[in-house]
């Protein structure tokens, strides 16, 4: 969620209203945002699917319309900006749009605003630039009716970047710029990329990496030309109506300029146009679970900025186009609610119909918990993270059986478990001030299996481990036989196991009557040494998810 | 008088009794030790318990403890040299020259003459011994006499010995000794006295003796060793204890793969393929195994339409069968309403979800999520609300808010927060089920839909200030958290 930083005086200057800061962050917090105040500034948390409030005047618009204050569709001056783009075939980065706001009046504490909204824009729907990209100029610098969009060879075009000291030719834009390293890989197709110029030659930008210093935006800026350039035409056409009917707010005369795009495709942009959908009372009395009235419905679509009609038994609501979250009836019954306000729809606890159950493996494991607690041992949780190597060598199975992470966060955590016992003996190691050590755990572990869709399976386990002065088969053998038979099972099958972890002759496989299955035995000593454990050490670890009736039914 | 003996005691006094030491007596332990047949060190560590009762009294002597040389046995046999030469003397007359005494004495001959002349006893001139005074050795000879008999010499005698010794007549060194005396006729306390004992054993019960023995008192007060019984993990109680109370608000437990296919995870919860939480900052990606399998044609269609429609982009099968490690509980129940389950159904999921955060005392790369899903008829926002509040009731909690919030998968969407220690925490992420999902799945009732971040509620409802110690490798510190009985409501 992007976070927004504003000075406290501009943001009230923006709302134009006096309200006390915790009315404030009430209202905001309504508007889904989270504040945080630090002497004069103002950290607002906006979430994603309202990039239109990435702008103090978008914040202002949405809360003047919360408290009542303005209502209903806002209203702006469309007129025809007399310019043209003329796109050309730019096959990584085919679309561009373009649209003028006037009377903007940039002072510098705006132009931070605006930089912060044009980042915050190119991050989140702009998905990093990549889908889309936003660049704003000044239009009386810019002082062309022609643009074009096109692609040049990289060492052919020269200009000086954005904040730069000197001309430079593209390509040691894109290699020797901030901007450039960061972003010069978006839209390159070899030795080309696409550039924003006036049809008489003066560069403007080179989409999505950096403007022209020469028709940047500065404090003194009246009228804002800005451009929007991607991947797909609806995203940049979003992209510039919440641009040029955001800062529409902020112009003095409401005026915004549509651009005509000619060439390769024909649009006009941006336009005012108001998308309409309809909702019955019905749904939204159902859905919210509220006993509102048609007109405090209304009240909350015209609070929340949409305009509405009333029908017989439905609601047509009018959607400004930089309202790009609003998708389906359900969106508008969203907005219904958050214009009432949450507290409003309440809250009220339906009763269960039928009664509820735990997985049935769970009354298995509180019985085993009981039971080793009974024994001494203390229970314990570990990540189901752990190092690759560090499974692979003491949980005795191929690498290929081990689930790895692509984008590990940690190198001691790279794999998914596949047993628990390695853990332990970690775990052992690090508190031989507690000998004796009884400790247990149970948990999941992960293997891969090619039978399942997601090409593993979850096994459930249990492992103890015993540490002590003395300590050895017969102490962790005692337990085990001792807890199956308190679970009421009996051991099957009981032979000598061989396990790299274990000392031969003094380590055992068992599988029981009910499914349980696993080994235990006594550490080999080299292990032990090799993990500083100064005493010695037996374990324990048991599948049991195979004990039969763990089924859950299927819904 | 009435005392308290331990068996220890007892037996001593016994013994004293029986080697007829009863009282009027005043020994040396080691003398005592020797005629009762006990340990000295023993016999000395018993009477000063005695003493401190009043039965003995004790006195530390400190004394020369000394024995005869085979020079102290000759003389104290046959007399000193000295003698010996006035004996010879007197023999021979009075007089003798040295010539004939020298042969007489042998190696005597030095300290006779030396010892004579000292004591005035007889004069040497030129070249005759002459004998002056009969004399004789007394004091010297007494000495010897007392050290042959007990080995020690009194005080008053002790410069004598130190004589003795230069004359290489006896060897002598300090010694302490402990003189004890009786105070008490010991039969008698014998028959007053109760035996006390500090542990009772199953020989005292067995042979009855218990009845004649006294229990020692403690001092209930001091600080017993510490022992830890054997624990759940606290957090585990915590765990199983939202899983009861989603029991009984009518949820039944289901739990799915923790790898997971992006598209329960994302693409089926509508989340777009190139929606941020699907980069690699917020999601694990598996270099192995890395691809899935899709479920049947009609769902991955119905998903397609779904994005297509709803986010006007080309949906790839491609991405949607990529594995990941389920970052959302909420998989599982995409999982769950897949399955068209049919109203009223409730399910819960409480299990571990997987985000690449580094390790910090607020973060973890894997934390527990409480997913829950109810399918009614007559389910609404309103309900949802309503559900969240009573779960976290019946943690305790009675303060929440909700925030509006925006999830891809839900509208409307709430984010849940609660006061805990004044505190305001988010705690969950909610919402309603988009239609545009339920009509991709299939299902008929309306969906109230939520997970929950179970850490984050253990650190507050628990007072776990870092989130490491719910994971704590530390068992010192898990078996010294005390068990949280009272943190929920009966």
């Amino acid at each position: 969620m992007p976070t927004l930083r504003f000075l406290v005086p501009r943001l009230y200057e923006a709302i134009g209203l006096s309200l006390s800061r915790e009315e404030l962050e009430e209202i905001l917090f309504r508007l889904k945002c989270e504040t945080e105040w630090e002497d004069n500034e103002v950290y607002i948390e906006v979430n994603a699917d309202r990039p239109d409030m990435f702008l103090a005047e978008g914040i202002a618009r949405a809360v003047r319309g919360l408290l009542g204050v303005e209502k209903g569709l806002p209203n702006y001056n469309i007129v025809d900006s007399g310019i043209e783009l003329m796109v050309e075939d730019v096959p990584r980065r085919p679309y561009a749009a373009l649209a003028v706001v006037y009377d903007v009046d940039v002072d510098e504490v705006f132009l931070e605003e605006l930089i912060q909204f044009q980042e915050k824009l190119n991050e989140t729907i702009g998905r990093r630039r990549r889908k889309t990209a936003i660049g704003f100029y000044d239009l009386d610098a810019v002082n062309s009716k022609r643009i074009v969009y096109r692609e040049v060879r990289i060492n052919e075009v020269q200009y000086k970047p954005l904040h730069g000291d000197r001309v430079m030719t593209l390509e040691e834009i894109l290699r020797e710029t901030e901007q450039g390293r960061l972003y010069g890989s978006i839209a390159l197709r070899g030795d080309r990329h696409p550039i924003l110029q006036t049809e008489d030659g003066v560069i403007l930008s080179a989409p999505p990496v950096v403007n022209a210093e020469d028709v940047s935006v500065k404090p003194g800026t009246k009228h804002i030309l800005i451009d929007v350039t991607g991947i797909d035409w609806h995203a940049v056409e979003n992209v510039l109506n919440i641009l040029a009917f955001t800062l529409a707010e902020r112009s003095k005369s409401k005026r915004v300029g549509f651009v005509r795009v000619k060439g390769v495709y024909e649009k006009v942009a941006p336009q005012w146009r108001v998308s309409r959908i309809e909702v019955e009372h019905r749904k939204v009395v159902e859905w919210l679970g509220v006993d509102a009235s048609r007109d405090e419905i209304v009240d909350a679509l015209l609070r929340m900025r949409h305009g509405v009609e009333t029908l017989d038994d439905r609601y047509r609501v009018f959607i400004a186009p930089y309202r790009i979250d609003m998708l389906s009836w359900v969106d508008v019954v969203e907005d219904i609610a958050i214009g009432l306000g949450y507290e409003r729809v309440g809250a009220w606890a339906p009763p269960p119909e039928k009664p509820g159950s735990l997985q049935p493996l769970r009354l298995f494991e509180r019985a085993v918990r009981s039971i080793l607690a009974g024994y001494g041992f203390q229970e314990v949780i570990s990540f189901t993270l752990a190092s690759c190597d560090k499974q692979a060598e003491y949980c005795a199975v191929p690498k290929e059986l081990l689930v790895k992470l692509a984008n590990p966060v940690s190198a001691e955590l790279t794999c998914l478990r596949v047993c628990i016992a390695q853990q332990l003996l970690e775990l052992a190691s690090r508190n031989q001030h507690v000998v004796p050590l009884r400790v247990f755990e149970i948990g999941d572990v992960v293997i891969v299996d090619p039978q399942y869709p997601e090409k593993t399976r979850v096994e459930k386990h249990m492992a103890l481990l015993i540490m002590d002065e003395k300590v050895g088969y017969e102490d962790i053998q005692a337990i085990v036989w001792g807890l199956v038979r308190a679970l009421g099972d009996e051991i099957k099958l009981v032979k000598e196991y061989e396990h790299p972890l274990l000392i031969p002759g003094r380590a055992a496989w068992i599988e029981t009557k009910a499914g349980l299955e696993g080994f235990l035995g006594e550490v080999y000593p080299e292990h032990l040494e090799k993990l500083g454990i100064r005493y010695p050490v037996a374990l324990a670890e048991l599948r049991y998810d195979k004990v039969a009736g763990f089924r859950t039914p299927r819904p | 008088m009435e005392i308290t003996l331990s068996p220890g005691e007892r037996e001593l006094l016994e013994a004293l009794v029986k080697a007829g030491l009863v009282k009027g007596w005043r020994l040396d332990t080691r003398e005592v030790a020797k005629r009762i047949g006990f340990d000295r060190s023993r016999v000395e560590a018993l009477v000063r318990l005695l003493a401190e009762k009043g039965v003995f009294r004790i006195e530390e002597v400190e004394v020369l403890e000394c024995r005869l040389t085979s020079e102290g046995l000759e003389s104290l046999r046959e007399g000193f040299p000295e003698e010996r030469l006035v004996r010879i003397l007197e023999e021979l007359g009075g007089s003798a020259s040295v010539e004939v005494v020298r042969e007489r004495l042998g190696k005597l001959y030095g300290p006779a003459i030396g010892n004579a002349v000292r004591r005035g006893w007889i004069r040497v001139e030129s070249g005759v011994v002459k004998l002056v005074s009969r004399g004789e050795v007394i004091e010297e000879k007494k000495v010897l006499k007392i050290v042959a008999e007990k080995g020690i010499v009194p005080r008053e005698l002790e410069h004598i010995a130190k004589e003795l010794v230069r004359r290489r007549h006896l060897e002598c060194t300090r010694k302490r000794l402990t003189f004890i005396e009786p105070l008490v006729d010991l039969s008698d306390v014998l028959k007053k006295a109760v035996v006390e004992v500090g542990v009772l054993t199953r020989e005292l019960i067995e042979s009855g003796a218990w009845r004649r023995v006294r229990l020692r008192r403690y001092n209930v007060a001091a600080e017993p060793p510490q022992v830890y019984p054997g624990r759940i993990h606290f957090f585990v109680e915590f765990l199983e204890r939202l899983r009861d109370i989603m029991k009984e608000l009518g949820f039944i437990e289901y739990d799915g793969p923790l790898v997971e296919l992006e598209f329960w995870n994302f693409d089926a919860l509508f989340q777009a393929q190139d929606h941020p939480a699907r980069e690699v900052h917020d999601t694990f990606y598996l270099a192995w195994p890395s691809k899935g399998q899709l479920p049947d044609d009609k769902l991955v269609e119905a998903v397609r339409a779904m994005h297509e429609k709803g986010w006007g982009y080309r949906w790839s099968s491609e991405i949607a069968s990529r594995l990941i490690l389920r970052s959302q509980t909420t998989a599982v129940s995409a999982r769950l309403l897949a399955l068209r389950p049919k109203p009223p159904f409730r399910a819960f999921v409480l299990s571990r979800v997987y985000r690449p955060d580094v390790i910090d005392a607020t973060h973890l790369p894997e934390f527990h999520q409480l997913e829950g899903i109810a399918v009614e008829h007559g389910m609404s926002f309103r309900g949802l609300l309503g559900l969240l509040k009573e779960i976290l009731s019946r943690l305790g909690i009675k303060e929440v808010k909700f925030k509006p919030g925006y999830f891809p998968f839900t509208e409307p969407s709430a984010e849940v927060y609660v006061r805990i220690g004044g505190k305001w925490v988010e705690v969950a992420g909610s919402g309603m089920i988009r239609p545009e999902i339920l009509e991709a799945f299939g299902v008929e009732a309306p969906v109230a839909a939520w997970g929950m971040g179970v850490e984050r509620l253990a650190m507050a409802l628990l007072g776990v200030e870092d989130i490491r110690l719910l994971y704590a490798r530390d068992v010192e510190y898990l078996r010294s958290r005390p068990v949280p009985w009272n943190v929920f409501p009966a």
